[in-house]
């Protein structure tokens, strides 16, 4: 618990905040700084909201942009153009010309930055200019990154490597003015088409050579792709867009969350799991074997229909050797780009300049040292790329494989497919099971309310009248149509109708017939009288509220039902009980809904209470609502279960344990089946889900 | 090579809190109070088990493709199922239209590879972040900055004050930003 002072000051930081968001609501843009001077005493949490805030609306922007469109609906009112506005707004309609630059034309726009040709008047040459993008809206982070980039660049100077001329600031925004290549990427030009090998291992020779001199500045490049290759009017190859460049020796990097960069087709497992310690010299390495193979086979390693299940496939899918594509690949070509794909960075090549060693042995018909991988492990990946077929092999060859090679491998891929099926069953029935539970707590919760506020309301004053309750109980039934009725009942001389304390009085509504009735519960009609009924008699003993186990109530009816009672406090005197009934119909509704359940084929679904009483059960023996004053039926009275002592065993754990799994034969049906049960907390009800195996 | 293929292949049950995520960002404020989309997630969950064997994928990246495509079609059954009275062509109309406009986000072909790679890996994040969260904190910060809802309407949906829902929502982004930090 807080100290009264610390819930003192967490009311008015909150009051402080709550002003803040109104303000911010209202389009007011309130001023940080300000707001901050305003309130000096909590300086040091309306920062950390601000921070946090911020960081929520960043990530949960993009959508919200899709919501915002959705919430709209049909109104043919499309926010392209808003997120378009919002991130990609270019510096002011550049001016035509700046400094020493005369601006030519947009020649593209990308994450962040939008690059220009220009012309630098002074030198009379054409430069690419490169400008943050967003104006106004650049962050911090945006900022950071193109620094970085230039930083990275001013460092290299590579024949094969874009040069930077100078970095600048126009308007306080940063630029930088490049060697401007008027040969387009090597992304434009490949479009698709395979290159003969020894050109593919020519290009990537010089492009892993150009990236051994990054690597030596201590500049990794990691979003190498043909699209960052540029070429020059007479075919030089020039690596560009060192945006998301990595200083080696610099650890303040701007991306320390680990958020993913890059582009998947191209980006190494490591990378892609945002595994920062892991990025070096080999994620480039991995990089250029992936160019290597889009060069050799016209496709990238690795392309789905979107960047997260591409992601994943570079995460866990062993990629196509090249020569299944393309016969024509040298083998040992594709050794050295498979060997660039390894998983493991420390399987590739050590460096870029290895990488490039081997391509140039390569050239000159030398045997590369790069080893195809082993018949073994290539057995495995096999198994891991085409379970279902190793599966199917599995079924001819599992006999000769086990009794002549032992199967070791094949075996354990085999086993470890099965087991993965089977957990991922069981998983998702032990999360069933929890889940219907919560669904019905999340029921019960909800009904329960009706009564609370009720009592509450009760327990405030001290002058009802009787015509007052009765609309008040009626409105609370019409608020909460699974109600099926609703109780007030007092202490004797609790209540005075007329101006006379009564030594008894309970009021109670239900539905019948399509409306709503309304009946005094008096000793002599309602028998026992309702003190002594556990509705009536537990919360007053236990002083809480509680839901009742089922009961016949004979005097109001002989309606089966589970009542909620909420005791009514004035002060802190017991004054009487409210409750909220549930009975035909919610009982009908829950088998419903159990039934929608879709449990496979012989899977069923019950509901027992705290004592183990059939709430729902398929089978109409045991279910509520019972059809006369036949007692409930409790699951530990059923002949069959004393016969199973797997379901004795079911019986017991029920009532220990608030979530298990229990296999057994099902008494109801013979089959040996698997009983997933969770509790529901509220009620102490427990869901079980019983499925055939 | 044994304890990296371990790792791979989850259920799909680990999808839940994306595909709850996805579901509720598709449904229409004017659907929101009439289908819960855990049900639909539910729903899409049991038929995913139930097919399980037929599944044919090889990757995590083909069962969160195949998740994805059962979500969708359960969206749409159950907006059917809404409009089977009174026929609302418009409403019917938008809940394609929303699904659509998901499915264009989820591959947008205008953002480079790179933003959409972020994007969809803050989703995931983000979904297995917020569901972590208490339930009174997650829904007011869903309803503050997915739905885009007023600090008074949230106050109103929740039965709470407007101070106590800037607290929720004070505490709420603070703890989602721990568990952001953590799982990084």
């Amino acid at each position: 618990m807080q100290s009264p002072q610390a819930e003192e000051r967490e009311h008015r930081l909150d009051e402080a905040v709550l002003a803040y968001l109104k303000a911010d609501e209202a389009g007011a843009r309130p001023d940080r700084q300000a707001w901050l001077a305003r309130h000096a005493d909590f300086t040091a949490d309306l920062v950390g909201f601000f921070a946090d805030e911020d960081e929520v609306k960043r990530l949960t922007a993009p959508l919200r942009a899709v919501t915002r469109c959705v919430s709209l609906g049909g109104l043919t009112f499309d926010n392209q153009g808003t997120i378009a506005d919002e991130s990609a707004a270019a510096p002011a309609p550049l001016t035509q010309s700046f400094g020493d630059y005369d601006v030519l034309a947009e020649i593209g726009k990308g994450g962040m930055g939008v690059v220009y040709k220009a012309m630098q008047r002074r030198l009379k040459r054409v430069v690419a200019l490169k400008m943050i993008l967003g104006g106004a809206h650049a962050g911090a982070s945006d900022l950071a990154r193109f620094r970085t980039e230039a930083e990275a660049l001013a460092h290299l100077q590579h024949p094969n490597i874009v040069q930077v001329y100078e970095v600048g600031e126009h308007d306080g925004l940063p630029f930088f003015s490049l060697e401007f290549c008027d040969g387009g990427s090597l992304a434009a030009q490949l479009a698709g088409t395979p290159r003969q090998p020894a050109e593919a291992a020519r290009i990537v020779l010089t492009l892993a050579q150009a990236m051994h001199a990054a690597h030596q500045r201590g500049v990794i490049h990691r979003d190498l792709k043909p699209a960052n290759v540029l070429l020059t009017a007479d075919g030089t190859l020039k690596i560009t867009d060192f945006g998301l460049a990595k200083r080696l020796d610099d650890d303040s990097g701007q991306t320390k969350s680990g958020a993913i960069l890059g582009t998947p087709s191209y980006m190494a497992p490591e990378q892609a799991q945002g595994r920062l310690q892991d990025i070096g010299p080999a994620t480039d390495v991995y990089a250029l074997g992936a160019i290597l193979y889009e060069l050799l086979t016209g496709r990238p390693p690795f392309r789905a229909a979107t960047a997260l299940d591409t992601v994943l496939q570079v995460l866990s899918v062993e990629p196509v050797p090249p020569t299944q594509l393309q016969p024509g690949v040298p083998r040992d070509l594709e050794t050295v780009c498979l060997k660039c794909l390894h998983k493991e960075p420390k399987k590739r090549y050590g460096s870029a300049l290895e990488l490039a060693e081997d391509l140039g042995r390569f050239g000159r018909g030398e045997p590369v040292t790069a080893r195809p991988v082993g018949r073994l492990e290539r057995t495995w990946r096999w198994c891991r790329r085409y379970p279902a077929r190793a599966a199917l092999l599995g079924v001819s060859l599992a006999l000769l494989f086990v009794l002549l090679v032992g199967g070791f491998l094949f075996n354990r891929s085999l086993h470890y497919q099965l087991e993965q099926t089977e957990r991922a069953e069981r998983e998702l029935r032990r999360a069933l099971a929890r889940q219907v539970a919560e669904r019905l707590d999340r029921d019960l919760r909800q009904l329960a309310t009706v009564p609370e506020m009720l009592a509450m309301t009760l327990g405030q004053r001290t002058d009802w009248t009787e015509p007052q309750l009765d609309a008040w109980l009626r409105a609370a039934l019409v608020r909460e149509p699974r109600l099926f009725g609703t109780t007030v009942a007092f202490q004797p001389y609790e209540f005075s109708l007329r101006g006379e304390k009564q030594p008894d009085y309970a009021l109670y509504v239900w539905r019948e017939g399509g409306g709503l009735t309304t009946r005094r519960l008096t000793p002599k009609t309602y028998k026992p009288p309702y003190w002594e009924w556990d509705w009536y008699s537990k919360p007053r003993q236990q002083r809480r509220a509680l839901w009742s186990e089922p009961f016949v109530d004979e005097g109001g009816g002989n309606i089966a039902m589970v009542t909620y009672s909420v005791p009514v406090r004035r002060a802190t005197a017991f004054t009487g009980v409210v409750t909220g009934d549930l009975s035909l119909d919610y009982f009908k509704q829950l088998r419903t809904w159990l039934k929608e359940l879709k449990l496979g084929e012989n899977g069923y679904g019950f509901v027992v209470s705290r004592e183990g009483v059939f709430l729902s059960h398929p089978n109409p023996n045991y279910e509520m609502p019972l059809k006369s004053a036949a007692p409930p039926v409790k699951i530990s009275e059923v002949p069959e279960f004393q016969a199973d002592a797997g379901v004795r065993e079911l019986t017991r754990r029920l009532f220990a344990e608030t979530a298990g799994e229990v296999h057994a034969v099902d008494p109801w049906t013979g089959r040996p089946s698997s009983f997933h049960f969770a509790r529901v907390p509220s009620a102490g009800w427990t869901f079980v889900a019983v499925i055939g195996e | 090579m044994a304890d990296d293929a371990g790792q791979r292949r989850p259920g799909p049950e680990q999808f839940r809190d994306y595909l709850r995520l996805l579901a509720g960002l598709q449904l229409d404020p004017v659907l929101q109070g009439k289908f819960d989309p855990s049900d639909v997630v539910q729903a899409t969950l049991l038929e995913a088990h139930r097919d399980l064997a037929q599944f044919r994928g090889q990757s995590e990246a083909e069962m969160a493709a195949w998740l994805r495509g059962i979500l969708a079609r359960n969206l749409q059954d159950a907006a059917r199922r809404f409009h089977t009275g009174a026929r609302d062509v418009r409403l019917e109309q938008t809940l394609q239209d929303s699904s659509g406009q998901l499915e264009r986000w989820l591959a947008a072909p205008d953002s480079s590879p790179s933003e959409h790679a972020l994007r969809e890996e803050q989703t995931l994040r983000l979904a297995r972040a917020l569901a972590q969260l208490p339930e009174d904190q997650r829904t007011a910060v869903d309803l503050k900055h997915l739905q885009d809802c007023s600090v008074e309407a949230i106050a109103r949906r929740l039965g709470r004050s407007e101070a106590s829902v800037a607290g929720l929502l004070r505490r709420g982004m603070r703890r989602l930003r721990e568990i952001l930090q953590e799982s990084s």
